[in-house]
């Protein structure tokens, strides 16, 4: 299981996504899967090894790395890359539990049956709300990952020289470099810049979405009174209906007798 | 996600592309992004590593390196080969955007079998319309990273020469000390290198503009002395009489060369409305 898998996994997403969605999942993989991939995993390659510190006291260097990197960057964006990617896949859950209902209303009552959806992968009532859920578990979450990453070094800045105080076993303070700082701080730059880009998109999605749903609910409105007709929703089968106008007769002729 | 990735994703804007476009996207993966991955990153492997300076004091010799390199060539040229083959995605989405457009258009005029709308995925856009003007832009896009990129190159590392010895005096190193980086003459080859393919490809998308606008220059000109080549809303403005008139104007207001060439490879779209002598 690696990126490509998960890439494969959410391409099926963009069938049944936005205009906005499909830039957000370019963006994330071009911009954030692809750049973590060939760069930026590189220049935390040997962090470890190279956390360098004036001193010759032994585990004073690895007591000090764990103080200052309590997770490693590259691990952090990796697992927010994942959390953020995931929600997707309510939506590809929902679509595909919408067609096993689909097939098995077929095999229950026929193929003339009229069907339960008129499109399974269209946006319209419990897949609207996945999909909205979707865009919210998504934001919290990089806002989340965001903020982790701000609290944890100090508004993402990476300096050459962090001073280890108070830490057993290191006597006193003791001076300790990181590797690379400059090249960490570019792309940590980079890397927070593409989380607010699609922050942004995110939220432009939702604005969109609901937007989109109001329009077509004041049309719908506005329609009915027009015509002063029921507005039946598309997905109510008229099986189903018959059934119930049957049910319902008898449990009628029961009740007069 | 990786260059695969990438690649495969480009592959499909190809068939949208000038020959000239062509010929770049081929310079890209061929003679950057394949050298970059099998030979550039190996001789970048070991620059920290084998960047050994003059003295034994702790943390000097990762000050001097993120002094003299605060960013690799390598990444430097992963990102730059990465922002500069983006812009071809504006022309797949934008293309992707008249497909889907152009299916709508034949589910509507009651054409939306499989046969049609394969062919619609197939078929070569016509570079024209709105579609030339982001085609253009994603050019000029082009143009400005690989200039920002040769200048951040020249800025952060002047003369692009990679040096044996480097003097480097920021703390904790004690006065001046000797620095030595690792295979200073096989790192400038392909510094020199690079540079070259990011010239040609420089001229390439120049050529590329210049082409796109002379050829808009021309096709405007043949059209002004020829104007029976009219707007194809006279098509959508016979078959609305069964759908909302509004939506097929919207559709084939623009001067879009797609619906001509759709409508000029199938005849037989017309037969449910007049013949379009518009078209």
């Amino acid at each position: 299981m690696d990126w490509k898998t998960l890439q494969g996994l959410l391409s099926g997403v963009n069938k049944y996504s936005t205009a906005f969605g499909r830039i957000w999942l370019s963006v994330v993989f071009v911009f954030r899967v692809l750049v973590y991939v060939v760069a930026a995993e590189r220049v935390w390659g040997d962090e470890q090894k190279d956390f360098d510190c004036n001193t010759r006291q032994p585990g004073c260097t690895n007591v000090c790395y764990d103080h200052f990197f309590p997770i490693s960057h590259i691990r952090l964006w990796a697992l927010q890359l994942i959390f953020v990617t995931c929600p997707s896949l309510l939506v590809i859950m929902h679509v595909a539990y919408r067609e096993d209902r689909e097939k098995k209303n077929r095999e229950k009552n026929g193929e003339n049956c009229p069907k339960l959806y008129s499109n399974t992968g269209k946006k319209h009532g419990g897949l609207w709300w996945t999909y909205l859920f979707s865009l919210f578990f998504k934001l919290i979450i990089e806002i989340l990952f965001l903020y982790l990453l701000h609290k944890m070094w100090d508004s993402f800045d990476l300096p050459r020289l962090v001073k280890c105080t108070n830490v057993e076993p290191c006597p006193n303070t003791v001076d300790c470099y990181i590797a690379r700082p400059t090249e960490k701080r570019v792309f940590t730059y980079f890397m927070v810049g593409a989380s607010s880009i699609c922050i942004v998109l995110t939220v432009c999605e939702i604005f969109y979405l609901i937007f989109k749903r109001v329009v077509r609910s004041t049309r719908k409105w506005k329609k009915s009174i027009k015509r002063s007709m029921s507005y039946s929703k598309a997905s109510t089968c008229q099986c189903h209906l018959k059934a119930e106008e049957r049910e319902n007769k008898a449990l009628n002729r029961g009740e007069e007798l | 996600m990786n260059w695969a990735g990438l690649y495969a994703v480009l592959s499909g804007v190809n068939r949208h592309s000038t020959a000239i476009g062509r010929i770049w996207l081929s310079v890209i993966f061929i003679f950057r992004i394949m050298v970059l991955v099998v030979a550039a990153e190996s001789v970048w492997g070991d620059e920290k590593s084998a960047f050994t300076c003059n003295t034994q004091q702790p943390g000097c010799n990762s000050v001097c390196y993120d002094h003299f390199f605060p960013i690799s060539h390598i990444r430097l040229w992963a990102l730059q080969l990465i922002l500069v083959t983006t812009p071809a995605l504006l022309v797949a989405m934008h293309v992707a955007y008249q497909q889907h457009q152009e299916k709508k258009l034949l589910m509507m005029t009651g054409h939306g079998d499989a046969k049609h709308l394969e062919e619609v995925k197939k078929h070569k856009m016509r570079i024209s319309g709105s579609l030339w003007w982001t085609y253009v832009c994603s050019v000029v896009f082009r143009l400005l990273f690989e200039a920002v990129f040769m200048y951040l190159f020249y800025m952060i590392y002047p003369g692009y020469q990679m040096v044996r010895l480097v003097k480097c005096e920021a703390y904790p190193c004690p006065n001046t000390v000797d620095c030595f980086v690792s295979r200073p003459t096989e790192k400038t080859i392909f510094t020199v290198f690079m540079l070259v393919t990011s010239s040609i490809c420089i001229v390439l998308n120049m050529a590329e503009l210049v082409y796109l606008v002379v050829r808009a220059c021309a096709r405007r000109s043949r059209h002004n002395s020829n104007p029976s080549s009219g707007k194809g809303s006279f098509y959508g403005h016979k078959v609305s009489s069964e759908y909302k008139q509004n939506e097929i104007n919207q559709l084939l207001t623009e001067q879009d060369g797609s619906l001509k060439d759709m409508l000029r490879r199938n005849p037989g779209l017309q037969e449910k409305g007049d013949r379009c002598s518009a078209c």
